[in-house]
């Protein structure tokens, strides 16, 4: 019982657990690995149209594993380069807004007067669109492209985000260890960055990996009403958008492909959350 | 003693025989409590006494069979609510026994009170769910019932929410709403643990009352010998699972012989220097070392390793309970004691 | 005036009210939690603080850790009032008065080690070496009656009592004089409470602490303080040796307090008579 596991033997006891985590966690890894070699994985570049002639192939035609689009690009080779503008545009802005949460939402909690008060009302204000409306009226200001999408969905988060860190960080305040550190005159950026912060990361870790998931679909989504990534890049909501053309003729997989590849991908983001939060839980044997 | 007569010809409400509780742990398996036997009189108040890590709760929770099934290895040995037995019964037939005839009061009020209903509707629900009456006659019953808990303005009280009453208030309402479904006993988990010692004195009071008035049979688990002294017609005292001592309270109290139980006694600091002339000279008796860890296999005496009277035979060979000479003889009750030491019968 | 005629913390007409705030359309009611209180503490000496919960016996130990400030009054230490300290004054108060609380599971980070965390305000505040800190951590642990290797061990791998007794080893490390014990053992088991209870005992004598024991557990305070001061709705309505409190109550409060106390033989039954009494006319 007072023998602490080392951290990888932790990893693997909750891996060996949860069977959807480590299903969640190696299409994560896979994906990630996909994007680093997709120069080497795909079979053509990413908008090499190969002929003609090879317009809406049937998944499975020779050397078209999942057929290729309306321009004759091959589908597999663009889902091969979309992980890197999905994963980019997922985890990125995330990882953004959860610093700059972190940082506004302790200090809101640590100073609940003034300051607290009115960093936290000016959240209210975005926090009362919905996030979805806020990111088309973002992007659409800002103009489309991939930078401006990110940016978009930096400052859509930082709400929520910020709210979760300021209420953990109140309700953190409030516990004795708080106390004892100030009582030996430990400093206030001590206090909140070296006391607080490691009793709030975990919830917030928890969240932004959960995030990332549902950012994949926003993202895929502002693509497909066409603020996100431009044509011709390889994205796979753009990808999902431009084969609504076709859906209806008899080509749905155009559309299928990429759709299946943002849900699966938001699915193991989701697991990666749950996973996480057991993880980093110190009682957790 | 109780207005109530205490007939020992009944058969028991309550009978508890050879419990033992296994849990599920990573290595295999554990008995959080052992052989435990407890017989319940109708109109008895019995207090079952011991520290964190000594069963008490896991007795309560074996009773309630409210140990998660995940947890839960399985039971062994009986538990008897009016003949019948809980363990050999199906679920639908437990729960409805079991919510009849038991009713639990425990130490938290804040968390039995649902924070977003008026707490007169939620002692109304229970009423309605548990006897065939108007919800007019159940309004009536539940105002009844907190006036009888010594709740002065029962109406205003009918419809405040939890967080707006103190602490004593609340558990008033807590063993209301209890004592709401007509139970036979009332199982008290540390029921005065959180509160200030007048309001731990007010509710305690209280469970004396409905003892005595509504002849309510109550089990209550403590760890404060206080409690004990105040309520108790039996006690029971628990060390790491096993009974350790048992009898009536007074004999116990008065005349305790297991060395856990004389050691706990004397970890109360005593107060008669107050009334000499002399300052306190009087020093607190420590048990040391902890609670063992059940999880680990112990021979012998399990609180041999604490114990001041231990010689080497305790950590060998493992005690019985064993009658001991009892100073009243009234209610039939044995006075046993698991120490090899105990002066026998 | 010698030193040792100085008291050591004096709180004097101390005033703490909560909420009263002015906002844009309201002002909210204010609460009193401390109403002109004024007592002395004296050197070496166990100085117990009674009362219901709400009474405002845990403010005033807050207010002289400082960890609060007072909305009126001053409190002085060695004849210095704590409020006009200066910042290297303030820091030397830190290492001197420590406190010690009820609730031993949040008293330490859940995630660090029970020894890092002790160990931090030495070498922060005093500048050890991180060797130097450990070693001086060790010690304190070894005072404690814990083991050097609970250092390693995080808060959850300790029982209660263990690490109530790691919360006192974090008071010592910095060699304070003065100790506001809140309510160190209610939330203990009855023989780790005597364990405790015993052990702050032993380390007054050893090293002529001061404390201000606030606590609720009346036997305790009958049998640990030297005086004892009781409150009721944030004022102090007896303060006398505890001797006295306990055999000639004068005030109803008080009376009320001490005819809670549950305990084995008859005594204090005389008080417990007049307590019902007092319990029936209101």
């Amino acid at each position: 019982m007072n023998t602490e596991l080392s951290w990888g033997s932790k990893v693997m006891r909750i891996f060996g657990k949860d069977k959807t985590a480590a299903l969640g966690i190696t299409i994560i890894i896979v994906t990630a690995l996909v994007a680093i070699f997709a120069d080497w994985l795909s079979p053509y570049g990413p908008n090499s149209a190969a002929d003609t002639a090879q317009r809406l192939a049937m998944p499975g035609t020779a050397g078209h594993l999942f057929g290729t689009d309306d321009q004759g690009r091959d589908i597999l080779s663009r889902i091969i380069y979309g992980t890197r503008t999905s994963l980019f545009s997922s985890i990125v802005p995330v990882v953004i807004s959860a610093v700059v949460s972190m940082c506004l939402g302790i200090i809101a909690g640590f100073f609940q007067g003034r300051i607290g008060n009115s960093l936290m009302r000016i959240m209210d204000v975005f926090f009362a669109f919905p996030s979805v409306l806020l990111a088309i009226a973002i992007a659409a200001i800002l103009g489309p492209g991939l930078l401006n999408v990110c940016i978009a969905m930096v400052i859509v988060r930082i709400p929520y985000m910020t709210r979760i860190v300021y209420t953990d960080t109140i309700q953190e305040m409030q516990k004795e260890y708080v106390e004892a550190s100030r009582a030996y005159g430990m400093g206030r950026a001590a206090v909140m960055f070296r006391e607080i912060m490691p009793n709030v990361l975990p919830s917030l870790i928890v969240y932004s990996a959960t995030l990332c998931g549902v950012t994949i679909v926003t993202v895929a989504g502002l693509s497909f009403i066409g603020l996100g990534v431009q044509p011709p890049t390889a994205d796979w909501g753009l990808m999902a958008s431009e084969g609504q053309n076709v859906l209806m003729q008899g080509d749905p997989y155009v559309t299928l492909f990429p759709g299946l590849a943002i849900i699966i991908l938001a699915f193991a983001f989701s697991t990666l959350g749950d996973w996480l939060r057991d993880l980093l839980d110190p009682t957790q044997k | 003693m109780n207005m109530i007569e205490k007939t020992d010809s009944q058969d028991p409400v309550l009978n508890i025989e050879h419990l033992t509780t296994k849990i599920k742990i990573s290595s295999g398996e554990v008995s959080v409590i052992e052989d435990i036997n407890l017989k319940l009189n109708k109109g008895e108040i019995m207090v079952v006494v011991g520290e964190s890590g000594s069963g008490k709760s896991m007795t309560i929770n074996s009773i309630m069979q409210l140990i998660p099934k995940k947890l839960l290895k399985g039971y062994e040995g009986s538990i008897k609510l009016d003949q019948s037995d809980l363990l050999t019964m199906n679920d639908r037939d437990k729960w409805k026994l079991r919510g009849n005839k038991i009713s639990l009061v425990t130490q938290n009020a804040m968390t039995s009170l649902d924070p977003s209903y008026r707490v007169g509707k939620q002692i109304v629900e229970i009423i309605l769910a548990s006897q065939h009456v108007s919800k007019a006659d159940a309004k009536g019953k539940t105002i009844d019932l907190l006036k009888k808990m010594g709740i002065e303005d029962p109406e205003r009280i009918y419809q405040s929410y939890p967080h707006q009453l103190s602490g004593g208030l609340r558990q008033r309402v807590i063993i209301a709403m209890a004592l709401s479904c007509n139970p036979e006993i009332i199982i008290a988990d540390e029921p005065t643990s959180a509160l200030d010692p007048t309001v731990q004195l007010q509710v305690l009071d209280l469970l004396k009352d409905v003892n005595r008035n509504f002849g309510t049979t109550i089990l209550m688990i403590t760890h404060d010998f206080g409690v004990v002294s105040y309520m108790a017609d039996k006690v029971v005292v628990m060390y790491a699972g096993q009974i350790v001592e048992t009898g009536l309270a007074k004999d116990v109290i008065n005349d305790p012989q297991h060395p856990y139980t004389k050691s706990l006694l004397k970890c109360i600091p005593d107060l008669k220097w107050i009334y000499s002339n002399s300052n306190n000279n009087t020093s607190l008796f420590n048990i040391p070392g902890e609670v063992p860890d059940l999880t680990k296999k112990i021979t012998g005496c399990r609180f041999a390793a604490r114990c001041f009277k231990a010689v080497a035979q305790c950590s060998q060979i493992q005690p019985e309970l064993k009658k001991v000479n009892a100073l009243s003889s009234e209610n039939n009750m044995e006075h046993l004691s698991r120490c090899i030491f105990a002066k026998e019968d | 005036m010698t030193k040792a005629d100085v008291p050591l913390v004096k709180v004097d007409h101390l005033i703490k009210s909560f909420g009263g705030k002015r906002s844009l359309f309201s002002k909210s009611k204010s609460i009193h939690a401390v109403k002109d209180v004024s007592l002395s503490i004296n050197r070496g000496e166990t100085f117990g603080l009674i009362g219901e919960s709400g009474s405002g016996k845990t403010t005033i130990g807050r207010m002289i850790m400082k960890l609060m400030d007072p909305t009126d009054g001053q409190i002085l230490y060695d004849g210095k009032s704590i409020s006009h300290f200066s910042k290297k004054e303030m820091k030397d108060y830190r290492s001197k008065v420590q406190i010690i609380f009820q609730d031993s599971g949040s008293a330490f980070n859940p995630r660090r080690p029970i020894g890092k965390q002790i160990a931090y305000p030495l070498i922060k505040n005093k500048k050890y070496s991180q060797d130097a800190a450990m070693k001086e951590v060790y010690h304190c642990l070894e005072m404690v009656g814990l083991r050097k290797d609970f250092a390693n061990r995080y808060p959850h791998q300790l029982s209660g009592g263990q690490r109530q007794r790691a919360g006192i080893a974090r008071a010592l490390v910095l060699h304070p004089e003065f100790l506001v014990l809140d309510e160190p053992v209610s939330a203990l088991d009855v023989s780790v409470k005597a364990q405790i209870v015993s052990l702050l005992e032993n380390l007054q004598k050893e090293f002529n602490f001061t404390y201000l024991f606030i606590a609720h557990n009346l036997d305790l305070v009958a049998y640990f303080c030297d005086r004892v001061a009781v409150m009721y709705k944030g004022e102090i309505v007896e303060v006398n040796t505890a001797q006295q409190i306990f055999r000639h109550p004068q005030n109803k409060v008080t009376k009320k307090l001490l005819g809670s106390i549950l305990t084995l033989d008859g005594s204090l039954n005389e008080i417990k008579s007049e307590a019902y009494e007092i319990n029936s006319i209101n």
